[in-house]
């Protein structure tokens, strides 16, 4: 099954903080994607455009843990304000649900609030082959 | 999936320990078989269920917004697909005649990560084992064709696929096991066909695999249901062939009230 492409993008709005992410099909914003057992995230593009900021994509292998540990999957760090793209065409990141609770996220700090579009490119498909 | 005229459709009934063959003498709506059904028939009084062990605090429990589904929730109960002018404007699907008419839905759902399990009839979930908990090796327990479970299967992401009797009306569950609030839309390719008895001679080629144009499709009910059972004898005089039927003699004589019921080829 081939997924669907789905941009996920958020403003950061403090100094630090989660970013809260909406796309498509996306009636609210959440601040972490679940990956459901059986299938797998994987993650194209991890992009930041604005002020300076410190953004980190992190990964959990249990969202429901009263305090998941969060593991680091990506970092953009822009020092003034401009623009960092991260892209992953070929080999894209992938997070696996096996157990239905993995989880990504987006957690940042930044020296003035705000102002920063955070984006994520993602594509949530189920796992026919697990060699990518 | 291609259904042509000419080609063969073996309904597997496993329940019954039965399939039913037929000829396809026609599609009657092609090339128009594609309807954009959106968004999904889930209405803000369709009740949801969740796949976590509570409901979330603050979780609604119907759906916020026509052919939305929240974070973790899935259709307590089976929905149908509405349609104005249709000979049940409440399910779309539902026909009664005539004899040799039958259905082939294909349902393809907008978020593919939808989870998507018919019922047939109406109420009853399709799986091969339902509700079972198979206790495997002492250690892992996998629940089989519990819609419910969070680590459940039996269903499929974002597409269905089913074999519509007719004067049945079949039900579909949808789940969103994400953590996002989803909004769900639908497409549909639907094969409206005329159909008749195939010869046994053409059975047992399609069983060993000579028979080039062939669809094998089960309808999975764990259970025999009277529903069902009526269907079959009112429409085909039969309730299939046993799987046991080996031999063409024996193909013939359960494909005899099909042919008088439907005509033959």
């Amino acid at each position: 099954m081939k997924g669907n492409l789905v941009t996920l993008a958020g403003l950061t709005n403090n100094t630090t903080g989660s970013v809260i992410l909406t796309g498509q099909f996306s009636l609210q914003g959440v601040t972490t994607i679940t990956v459901p057992q059986g299938m797998k995230l994987k993650i194209y593009r991890f992009a930041a455009s604005g002020n300076a900021i410190n953004a980190q994509l992190l990964f959990t292998p249990n969202i429901n843990a009263s305090s998941p540990t969060w593991y680091p999957l990506d970092q953009i760090t822009m020092t003034a304000a401009g623009d960092d793209i991260h892209e992953y065409r070929a080999r894209p990141i992938v997070v696996y649900g096996e157990l239905g609770t993995e989880a990504i996220t987006v957690q940042y700090s930044q020296p003035s609030v705000g102002g920063t579009l955070i984006s994520v490119v993602t594509e949530l498909t189920e796992q026919d082959d697990k060699e990518e | 999936m291609e259904i042509g005229p000419n080609s063969l459709l073996i309904v597997e009934l496993p329940a019954y320990g039965t399939f039913l063959p037929f000829k396809v003498i026609d599609v009657t709506n092609m090339p128009y078989d594609e309807l954009d059904y959106s968004p999904l028939p889930i209405t803000t009084s369709t009740s949801l269920g969740y796949f976590t062990p509570t409901v979330p605090p603050g979780a609604p429990l119907t759906a916020p917004q026509t052919g939305v589904l929240p974070p973790m929730s899935y259709t307590a109960s089976p929905v149908r697909f509405p349609l104005q002018n249709a000979f049940d404007p409440s399910d779309m699907f539902y026909f009664e005649s005539p004899n040799n008419k039958l259905m082939v839905i294909e349902l393809f759902v907008q978020p593919k990560f939808i989870r998507v399990m018919p019922e047939i009839p109406i109420g009853n979930i399709v799986a091969s084992y339902e509700n079972t908990i198979f206790n495997i090796g002492g250690s892992i327990q996998v629940n089989v064709g519990d819609f419910t479970g969070l680590a459940s299967t039996g269903f499929k992401r974002g597409y269905s696929l089913v074999v519509q009797l007719p004067k049945v009306h079949y039900g579909y569950l949808f789940g969103n096991d994400t953590s996002l609030t989803v909004y769900t839309s639908g497409k549909i390719r639907y094969y409206d066909l005329r159909v008749a008895a195939p010869s046994s001679s053409e059975v047992l080629d399609a069983f060993k695999g000579k028979v080039k144009e062939v669809e094998f499709i089960s309808l999975p009910m764990p259970t025999t249901e009277t529903v069902i059972s009526n269907v079959l004898n009112t429409y085909y005089g039969t309730t299939g062939v046993p799987f046991a039927a080996v031999n063409q003699s024996q193909i013939a004589n359960f494909i005899k009230p099909l042919a008088d019921k439907i005509g033959g080829v």
